[in-house]
C-alpha cells in the first residue's frame, strides 16, 4: 500500500503567498472603489457639467419644415404641387476672385454680373446667389468646382397646368407663403408646420434626431380638393379667350356652377396669367375677376324679376301687358324698347328682353318687394364662396329708391353685382327656387391623402316656390328659341334656358353711361328640365359686336356643348345645328335704350366736364385697389395710395376737374378706420 | 482565494453590465443615425415622386393634350354619342 494515502495533508502555509493574494485583493478592491468613486463623481456629482459639454459637442438643433399641401381638382388632377429644387449660395469670405466668379455665374444663371460681384466681394458669411434654379443651372454651377459655393434644396411651388385657373389658385412666394388666390386664403391649412428639433451629430457629420424620425407626413400642410373640374375649366378659358379675340374685347369672364349643389366647376377669365411666372403679369391680372369685379347686370336680371313677381303673387302667369308703343314714362325719364310691341306676355318680356314690360312688372312688385327679393337672391351680400376680396356689389336700401330707381332696377341698371352672385341667383331658378352656397373647396386632405374635413353643399334658403321657378325656367327657354335674343346660346341636343344682357358702362370721364362701352352678358342653365350646368358669361367692352346674344351667348353654348357630353349628360333633344341668328331682329330686340343724359345713382352728383383736356375725378370710395387701378387705367391721373383695404378717402373728391397727369390720393382702410373721434361730453 | 474569485467575478459582472449598457446606447445612437439616413432616402424618393407627379400633370395639361389629340384625329363626343353605362357592383365588395 502506498504510504502517501495515509499521509496527512500538509497544513496551508500562512506565509508570503497568502499575503500577496490578500494584498492583490485589497489593491483590486481599492482600484474598483476608485473607479466607482470616479464614476459617481462623473455620473452624479458633475453630471450637469459633463452633459452640457457632451451636448455642446454632439447635440445641435435642426429646423424641419414640412411640405406645403397640394391642390387638386375635383377628379384628383394636380393643380399645385411642391417639389424640392436647388438654390445656390456663396460664402463671400472664402471667394478668392469675386470678379471672375461673378462673370462665370452671371453667364450661367442669367444674372447681372456687377450686382453679383458686389455680393461676392462683401465680407458676409452667407449670401444667396440664386434661389430655385433649374437642374441644368445647378449642374453647370457644380462643374465650376468652387469651394465657396454651396447648394441647398428648397421647396418650390409648381403649377403644372400653367395659366389654367391662375387667378383662382393664386400663387405662393419664394418662402412658401401664399400670396394670392386660394394659396393665400387657405394658407393656414396649406402651409406645412415648421419645428425645431434636437439632433445628435457624430464625428462623420451624420445627424440623428433625438426623438427618432420626424413625422413629416403628419406635419405636412393640408391638401385641398376643389370642386373645379380642370377639363371644364380649360373649355371655359378657351371659349372666353377665343371669343375675346374675335370680338376684340377688353376682358371676359365665365363662371360655371352645378346648380344642384352649388359646386363651382369653372371660373374662367381672360386675360389670364401663369402663376409659375406671376411676376411677369401686372398685379391687376392677379385678381379673381369673378368675385372682385362688379358691374351692372343689365337684362340678365329680368328672369329674377319675373320669378319674384310670380312668387309674390303680384302678377298672373297669363298677364298681358301694354307694350305702350315701346316707351314708358317714369317721372321725367322715358324708358324705351327699340322693338315696340302693342301687347306683351310675361314670356315675351323675357324672350324679347322688353324694358317697358320689365318696368311694369317691377312697379307691380313695388320697391320693398323687389328689394327684398333681390336681397333674398343674394345681391348686396357676399356669397360665402370663401375667397378673400369678394365684393358685395351695390344695392342700396329701397327706402332710398325713387320711382326711377325701381324702374331701372327692374331691367338691371342702377345696382352692381359680381359674376358669382349672378350665377348663384340663376342656379336658384334652375334648382327649383333653392339658394345654394357656392362651394369651391370640397375636401381638406392630410399628408397621406386621407380626408380630414369634408365641406358639404349648403342650402341657404328657399327663395321662390318651385312653381315660380319652373314658370321662369319655361320663360327663359323661349330666349334660345327662334325669335329670342339668345338663339346663339342654344346647344344642339339640349334645351337651354337663358337670358341675354347688354349693360352700358359708366364712362368716368363724362359721369354718364357710355354708348360705345358695354358689358355683354348671358346667363342660363342646361339641360333646362334637369339642369347640370348654370353658366354666367360677361364680356367687357366688345368692339366687333355689342349685344349679349351675339357676344356672350356663343361662349355659353361652347362651354355647355363641350362639357355636357364629358359629364355624361345624355342628349334630350334631337340633335340639331345651332339656329342662325336673325341679326336684324337681334339689333332691334337687343338694343336697350339708355338715355344719354342718365347717370347711375352713385354718379348723380358728378360734374360733366365740358373741357376735354381735363379729367373728371371718379368716385372711388368703397372700391378695392384693383378696381381703382382698373378705373384709373383709362384716365390720365397719377395715383398715390396709402394703407390697405377699401378706399375710405380720396383727394380731390369725386366730380372735381383735374388737369392731365395730376395727382389723385386715396387712403385705403376698413370701415371705421377713419371715423372721427367722438367729442368728449363734459 | 475565494474572496479573490468572488471579487473578480463581481468586478467582471459589473464591467460586463457597464459594457452592455454602453453597447446598447451606442446601438441606439447608431439606429438613430440609420433612421435619419433612411428618412433622408425616403424624402429623396418622395421628392422624386413629386417631381414625377409634376411632370405627369404637365403632360396631362388639357391645353397640351388638345392639339395632340386633334392631330391624331380624336374629337370630343357629340351629345348623340353619350351612352350612360349601368354601373355593376361586384359581390366581392
Amino acid at each position: 500500500m502506498p504510504s502517501n494515502i495515509f499521509r496527512r495533508k500538509k497544513p496551508r502555509e500562512v506565509g508570503p503567498q497568502r499575503g500577496r493574494m490578500a494584498l492583490t485583493s485589497v489593491l483590486v478592491a481599492l482600484a474598483f472603489a476608485a473607479i466607482m468613486i470616479r464614476a459617481w463623481y462623473v455620473q452624479v456629482h458633475d453630471n450637469e457639467r459633463y452633459i452640457g459639454e457632451s451636448k455642446r459637442q454632439h447635440q445641435t438643433t435642426v429646423k424641419v419644415s414640412a411640405r406645403r399641401g397640394d391642390i387638386f381638382d375635383t377628379n384628383g388632377r394636380e393643380l399645385a404641387l411642391t417639389a424640392m429644387v436647388p438654390s445656390i449660395y456663396a460664402i463671400p469670405r472664402v471667394v478668392k476672385q469675386p470678379a471672375d466668379l461673378a462673370r462665370k455665374l452671371a453667364a450661367i444663371l442669367q444674372l447681372e454680373p456687377t450686382r453679383l460681384q458686389r455680393k461676392l466681394a462683401s465680407n458676409r458669411a452667407f449670401v444667396w446667389v440664386k434661389r430655385h434654379v433649374t437642374k441644368g443651372e445647378a449642374k453647370a454651377v457644380k462643374a465650376l468646382e468652387q469651394k465657396s459655393l454651396g447648394f441647398r434644396n428648397e421647396p418650390h411651388r409648381f403649377y403644372p397646368n400653367g395659366g389654367l385657373l391662375g387667378a383662382i389658385l393664386g400663387f405662393a412666394g419664394i418662402d412658401g407663403k401664399g400670396l394670392e388666390g386660394l394659396e393665400r386664403d387657405w394658407d393656414k391649412f396649406l402651409r406645412g408646420r415648421q419645428h425645431t428639433l434636437d439632433a445628435l451629430t457624430d464625428a462623420k457629420g451624420r445627424r440623428a434626431l433625438s426623438g427618432g424620425a420626424a413625422p413629416m407626413d403628419k406635419w405636412a400642410g393640408r391638401s385641398l380638393k376643389l370642386t373645379i373640374d380642370a377639363r371644364i375649366q380649360e373649355v371655359a378659358e378657351r371659349a372666353v379667350f377665343e371669343q375675346l379675340k374675335k370680338m376684340k374685347a377688353k376682358s371676359g369672364i365665365a363662371v360655371v356652377m352645378d346648380p344642384r349643389n352649388g359646386d363651382i366647376l369653372a371660373m374662367a377669365q381672360s386675360p389670364f396669367f401663369d402663376p409659375n411666372e406671376f411676376r411677369k403679369a401686372h398685379p391687376r391680372q392677379w385678381r379673381n375677376r369673378t368675385i372682385t369685379d362688379v358691374s351692372e347686370v343689365g337684362s340678365t336680371i329680368k328672369p329674377i324679376l319675373l320669378a319674384a313677381a310670380i312668387d309674390a303673387g303680384r302678377i298672373r302667369k297669363d298677364a298681358i301687358w301694354d307694350g305702350q308703343k315701346g316707351r314708358i314714362r317714369v317721372g321725367r325719364k322715358t324708358i324705351r324698347d327699340v322693338h315696340a310691341a302693342k301687347k306683351l306676355t310675361n314670356f315675351e318680356i323675357i324672350q324679347k328682353s322688353s324694358n317697358v314690360g320689365a318696368v311694369q312688372i317691377g312697379q307691380r312688385l313695388g320697391k320693398e318687394g323687389w328689394y327684398r327679393y333681390l336681397r333674398a337672391f343674394g345681391f348686396g351680400a357676399k356669397t360665402g364662396v370663401g375667397m378673400r376680396g369678394e365684393q358685395i356689389g351695390s344695392l342700396r336700401s329701397y327706402k332710398k329708391w325713387g320711382q326711377i330707381h325701381l324702374a331701372t332696377f327692374s331691367y338691371g341698371y342702377g345696382f352692381n353685382a359680381t359674376a358669382i352672385q349672378m350665377v348663384r341667383a340663376i342656379s336658384a331658378i334652375a334648382n327649383g327656387g333653392l339658394l345654394m352656397k357656392p362651394r369651391l373647396v370640397k375636401e381638406v386632405l392630410d399628408g397621406h391623402g386621407q380626408t380630414v374635413e369634408q365641406i358639404r353643399p349648403t342650402m341657404i334658403r328657399r327663395i321662390v316656390s318651385q312653381d315660380a321657378a319652373t314658370y321662369t325656367r319655361d320663360a327663359m327657354v323661349t330666349v334660345t328659341k327662334a325669335g329670342g335674343t339668345g338663339i346663339l346660346g342654344c346647344v344642339p341636343g339640349y334645351v337651354v334656358a337663358g337670358k341675354t344682357g347688354t349693360a352700358h358702362k359708366v364712362d368716368p370721364l363724362i359721369g354718364a353711361y357710355s354708348r360705345e362701352k358695354v358689358i355683354a352678358s348671358f346667363v342660363g342653365f342646361v339641360p333646362a328640365r334637369a339642369p347640370r350646368l348654370a353658366i354666367y358669361v360677361a364680356v367687357d367692352e366688345p368692339t366687333v359686336e355689342q349685344y349679349g346674344g351675339l357676344v356672350a351667348a356663343p361662349i355659353f353654348a361652347q362651354i355647355a356643348a363641350k362639357s355636357l357630353p364629358y359629364l355624361g349628360v345624355k342628349a334630350t333633344e334631337k340633335s340639331v345645328e345651332p339656329l342662325a341668328p336673325d341679326l336684324d331682329l337681334d339689333m332691334d330686340t337687343f338694343a336697350e335704350e339708355i338715355d344719354p343724359q342718365s347717370r347711375p345713382w352713385w354718379q348723380e352728383k358728378a360734374v360733366v366736364s365740358g373741357v376735354s383736356s381735363h379729367v373728371v375725378v371718379p368716385d372711388l370710395k368703397g372700391r378695392s385697389l384693383a378696381q381703382v387701378l382698373e378705373i384709373l387705367d383709362e384716365l390720365d391721373l397719377s395715383l398715390r395710395v396709402t394703407g390697405s383695404g377699401l378706399v375710405q378717402r380720396q383727394h380731390p373728391q369725386a366730380g372735381a376737374l383735374l388737369p392731365p397727369a395730376a395727382n389723385l390720393a386715396v387712403s385705403l382702410g376698413f370701415p371705421g378706420d377713419f371715423r372721427k373721434p367722438k367729442k368728449r361730453t363734459k | 482565494m475565494r474572496f479573490f474569485l468572488l471579487s473578480a467575478l463581481t468586478i467582471s459582472a459589473v464591467v460586463a453590465i457597464a459594457l452592455r449598457v454602453v453597447h446598447e446606447r451606442n446601438r441606439g445612437v447608431n439606429i438613430g443615425f440609420a433612421i435619419q439616413d433612411a428618412s433622408k432616402d425616403l424624402r429623396k424618393q418622395q421628392d422624386i415622386i413629386h417631381q414625377l407627379r409634376i411632370e405627369r400633370a404637365a403632360l396631362l395639361d388639357p391645353k397640351r393634350l388638345r392639339p395632340e389629340a386633334t392631330l391624331i384625329g380624336l374629337r370630343a363626343a357629340t351629345p348623340d354619342e353619350v351612352v350612360p353605362m349601368p354601373v355593376e357592383v361586384s359581390d366581392a365588395q
